[in-house]
């Protein structure tokens, strides 16, 4: 049993051994297996340190880890320099980050506090993200401690740290900037309002909320349009809306409501602006307070409304007192006319002249507020027609130049050959334009000349732009003048003004007349040098007319129906008025040639009786305007002038200004009938029963049978007047030869020479035509004393011949 | 079935019915085996079937009772070849609680071809029930280490066992901790 026993253990024992084996090769082998793995593996760790490694240096940020008791396991150069240690990173691979820490104590700016944040990191596990450390080199080291952990077990601390003093540097100065130019904009009394695009109030800046009473709190949020637009205006936001999203910026006024419901005005200007993608994001309004400025306006807009009412009120007024004081005006320049005729005293000349003067001045002043006072309202309407305007400007410098007693000054046209076309215009507008210019131009110029120049400037198939100048030789305006002299009632100076007379109103009416042809007027002048007054206007142009003018007009003995007396002097008047009569003759009489034009303007005339020297309106300019006037029936109508003297140049001017006959009074019946049948008038003479009245002796009885053709009633009626005031007009003659004033010398004479034809005594007449002649030299002074006492020894006899006549007709 | 467990079985017979029943033992059965155990083989579990029945046959003693006794004398055996499981240990309801979560799992770990039953292990204070699962129905067996345990903790409980299931593959034992 017991060698059983001992077999039975030793074959277990073999078949242990056995298993044993077995196992071991087994063993063997999963050794071999695991040692391939290991060394797999040490290469993959191996490659995936160095990647790690690499990583971390080249991250552009120091690294540092140290594991769970504070030992550093790893650290990048990037991490060493930045820390300025002079160490490479396996020369601190092992120390503790305590001790390391020690080592940059000396660089920071705050060595205490870095210390204790570490140790309070190492301790507690806790991680810091972004401690800025301040170096004391100036330099801001961003700093990250993060505690690492794997599952649930801390192995260390990781910290990085980035130099990051530029990025700061560049912040810090962006923020100043933005501190810079926010406390600019704070300062510039400029509300700024940003709002994004539904009008949601997303920043207000102070000056807006001092503006309007809020706090930035109350508006940020709220709609714009609702809190701070009064409710009438904010559907006109809209427009606004539209431009901004088109990317527009627009600078508008508007009305907006502070917290206490104050409305004030601002001026915004509105700007949309873009987040980095370019999308609209909103848009920043600029508000400017600009109430006071509102509230300014307002009230000027109101004073000059205000001021514009009292001076349209003033100048209805003023229209219609002019219009009222014509009237009377009227009664006192032909009564002061008729004055002249009353053989007044040396004295009482003086005192008439003021006189007419003054009424003359006053008459033509309210022609002109008239005249402007029309063209303000736009009562002026333009009456056009063909006008040849080379004629007219002739005709218009020919009437000038007799008005103008002076020889020095010389009148002269230059004009542009271009134009040979015919212009549609008013000719009243061109003659008053002109009239006023070239009046104005003589007044004030002695010696020299006045050139009217007229050029093409543009021919354009809408019209012509022609350019006028009217430029003299006179006083000239001073430069300070310039300007104000368009003004009504502006002449260049008082000075002026006590000199040269006027009413200061012609070149206001000549402005706003060239305006009324879209031209513009301007002036030149050198004080002492002369005056160059320029205007353009455009007028549509014509084809040259083949009419003209002077059309002759035949006429066949027709019956005369209505003639008009042109004449100023009302003995004149009372004597043409008798002879018509006893022709049975129908007649107008005008005072001057304004009233002329308005008869011309009702009444179709076969004839018209002229006088040359009269208030208003004279002989010429009275002709040339009924000559111009195309529509008027009485374009053609002869006209007989009647001057007081026989001088050729009288007669010469009279017919050029479009007057067909010429007549020197004192006239006889028989020379007024001779002229009607010259122009094909039907006259009735009545034969007058004769009575054969005699004048006696010393006159001239041939003449004054002529001329009363024996009406007592108007012999006794002229010689009457004449005795009343010969023997003053010959005082005052006498006073002006001893005086040697021989422009009122000659005016004198001029005026009485008519007188004494009248009674017969023809030759004392022709002794005045001599007199007169002196001014304009025809006389020689050294003759006028001899002449003049011939006439007075001739005056004392005929004055008895003439009080003779009367004795016996009464 | 691990080699320890047949080694061990003879090591009890030997102990309770001297070595001529282990030689009569081996003897009259038939293995495939051969008898020739080693504690690190591994064989088939009917060799420990026929093993038993012979014992049973041969001393007259039911085969429950065998097991009963074999867990008991297997217990100390355990601590002094596995002193790892029992360290630091003092209490035996401690000690069983451990064993499907610490103990069987670490077995395998080092026999990773070990057959280990399954315990559901409840503690209710001084109550202990585990339910044993195995198809070798060794519940006897696990009874006899149950009290082993016990005695090596010097504790005294009373523990009874229902089958749950009648081939004794489920059975439930009841550990009471006595109040004495």
């Amino acid at each position: 049993m017991l060698e059983r026993r001992v077999a039975r253990e030793r074959t277990a024992r073999k078949e242990a051994e056995r298993l044993l084996e077995t196992k071991s090769e087994a063993l063997f082998q999963a050794n071999q297996q695991l040692s391939t793995l290991n060394k797999t593996l040490e290469k993959k760790v191996a490659s995936r340190t160095e990647t790690m490694s690499s990583l971390i240096n080249n991250l552009h940020a120091g690294v540092l880890l140290n594991d769970e008791k504070g030992k550093i396991v790893l650290v990048n150069k990037d991490f060493l320099e930045i820390f300025r240690i002079p160490l490479a990173p396996h020369e601190v691979i092992g120390l503790d980050q305590r001790d390391s820490a020690n080592l940059v104590k000396h660089l920071l700016v705050a060595p205490e506090k870095f210390i204790d944040i570490i140790d309070r990191c190492l301790s507690g596990n806790r991680h810091v993200i972004s401690y800025e450390l301040a170096m004391k080199d100036g330099r801001v080291i961003d700093c990250d401690f993060i505690p690492v952990m794997t599952e649930s077990e801390f192995i260390g601390h990781l910290w990085q740290v980035r130099d990051v003093t530029d990025q700061r540097t560049i912040q810090k100065k962006i923020v100043d900037s933005e501190e810079k130019y926010r406390g600019i904009i704070e300062n510039m009394e400029l509300g700024l309002l940003e709002v994004d695009n539904n009008h949601i109030i997303q920043r207000a800046y102070s000056w807006f909320c001092d503006m309007t009473g809020y706090t930035e709190e109350e508006l940020v949020g709220q709609n714009a349009v609702k809190i701070l637009l009064p409710e009438e205006l904010q559907a006109a936001m809209d427009t606004q809306d539209k431009k901004r999203i088109r990317g527009e910026h627009s600078v508008y006024e508007t009305k907006i409501l502070k917290k206490n419901g104050e409305a004030i005005w601002v001026l915004i200007s509105g700007a949309p602006f873009y987040d980095t993608e370019g999308n609209m994001i909103g848009s920043i309004g600029i508000h400017y307070d600009i109430t006071a400025r509102k509230n300014l306006e307002y009230d000027l807009t109101k004073a000059r409304n205000q001021a514009e009412q009292a001076r349209e009120a003033e100048k209805q007024f003023l229209a219609n007192m002019s219009h009222e004081i014509r009237n009377p005006i009227n009664a006192i320049v032909g009564m002061t006319n008729l004055l002249y005729d009353t053989q007044p005293s040396a004295k009482q000349l003086e005192h008439l002249d003021r006189i007419k003067y003054a009424s003359d001045m006053l008459m033509g002043l309210i022609s002109g507020i008239l005249d402007i006072s029309k063209i303000e309202s736009g009562n002026f309407e333009l009456v056009e027609r063909q006008i040849d305007i080379r004629n007219g400007l002739e005709a218009i410098i020919e009437i000038a130049g007799f008005k103008t007693q002076d020889d020095d000054v010389k009148l002269r046209l230059e004009w542009d050959q271009a134009i040979d076309f015919d212009i549609i215009a008013d000719p009243t507008v061109l003659n008053q334009i002109f009239l006023n210019l070239l009046n104005n131009a003589l007044k004030f110029t002695k010696q020299g000349e006045v050139v009217v120049r007229c050029r093409l400037l543009a021919d354009t198939e809408e019209g012509v732009n022609l350019l006028f100048v009217v430029k003299d030789t006179g006083i000239g305006i001073p430069p300070e003048k310039r300007k104000s002299i368009f003004e009504s009632f502006n002449q260049g100076d008082k000075e002026t003004k006590l000199k040269y007379g006027g009413t200061g109103l012609g070149l206001a009416i000549v402005k706003k007349l060239v305006s009324k042809y879209g031209g513009k007027i301007v002036v030149d002048s050198e004080v002492g040098v002369g005056s160059t007054f320029q205007f353009n206007c455009h007028f549509k142009r014509i084809k040259k007319s083949s009419m003209t003018l002077a059309k002759k007009t035949s006429f066949l003995g027709k019956t005369c129906d209505r003639i008009l007396i042109v004449e100023d002097n009302k003995i004149n008047q009372a004597y043409l008025s008798g002879i018509l009569d006893n022709w049975h003759i129908q007649y107008d009489v005008a005072n001057h040639g304004e009233e002329a034009l308005a008869f011309i303007e009702k009444n179709a005339y076969d004839l018209i009786l002229m006088d040359i020297r009269m208030p208003i309106m004279d002989g010429y300019e009275t002709t040339i305007r009924i000559r111009t006037d195309h529509s008027g029936q009485n374009e053609q109508v002869p006209i007989v002038a009647l001057t007081a003297s026989a001088l050729v140049d009288e007669k010469e001017r009279a017919l050029a200004a479009g007057m067909n006959f010429h007549l020197t009074k004192p006239f006889t019946p028989d020379q007024l009938a001779h002229v009607f049948k010259k122009f094909n008038l039907l006259v009735e003479v009545t034969e007058v029963e004769n009575t054969s009245f005699d004048f006696g002796e010393g006159l001239d009885q041939e003449y004054l049978r002529d001329f009363y053709e024996d009406d007592i009633d108007r012999v006794k009626l002229m010689f009457t007047i004449f005795l009343k005031n010969i023997d003053g007009e010959m005082a005052d003659l006498q006073s002006q030869f001893e005086n040697q004033e021989w422009g009122s010398f000659s005016k004198i004479a001029h005026k009485i020479k008519p007188n004494f034809a009248m009674v017969g005594l023809t030759e004392i007449s022709e002794l005045m035509l001599a007199l007169e002649g002196v001014e304009k030299r025809h006389t020689p002074l050294a003759r006028v004393p001899e002449i003049l006492l011939k006439a007075q020894e001739l005056f004392v006899e005929g004055r008895k011949n003439v009080e003779n006549v009367l004795s016996k007709l009464d | 079935m691990k080699g320890i467990v047949f080694t061990e079985y003879l090591e009890f017979v030997e102990n309770q019915f001297g070595y001529e029943m282990v030689d009569q033992l081996l003897n009259e059965v038939s293995v495939p085996s051969g008898g020739n155990y080693t504690a690190v083989g591994s064989y088939d579990f009917s060799e420990m079937v026929q093993l038993l029945m012979k014992t049973s046959q041969l001393s007259q003693s039911p085969p429950d009772k065998l097991l009963y006794r074999f867990g008991l004398h297997v217990m100390p055996v355990f601590r002094k070849g596995y002193p790892i499981f029992f360290e630091g240990q003092t209490d035996a309801f401690d000690f069983l609680e451990t064993l499907e979560d610490k103990i069987h799992p670490q077995v395998l770990v080092l026999y990773p071809d070990a057959e280990l039953p399954r315990f559901d292990i409840q503690r209710i204070n001084n109550v202990l029930i585990m339910d044993y699962k195995s198809s070798r129905s060794m519940g006897d067996f696990a009874l006899g280490l149950i009290h082993g345990c016990l005695e090596i903790f010097g504790e005294k409980a009373n523990v009874s066992q229902e089958k749950l299931v009648e081939d004794g593959s489920y059975v439930r034992f009841t550990i009471t901790r006595g109040t004495s």
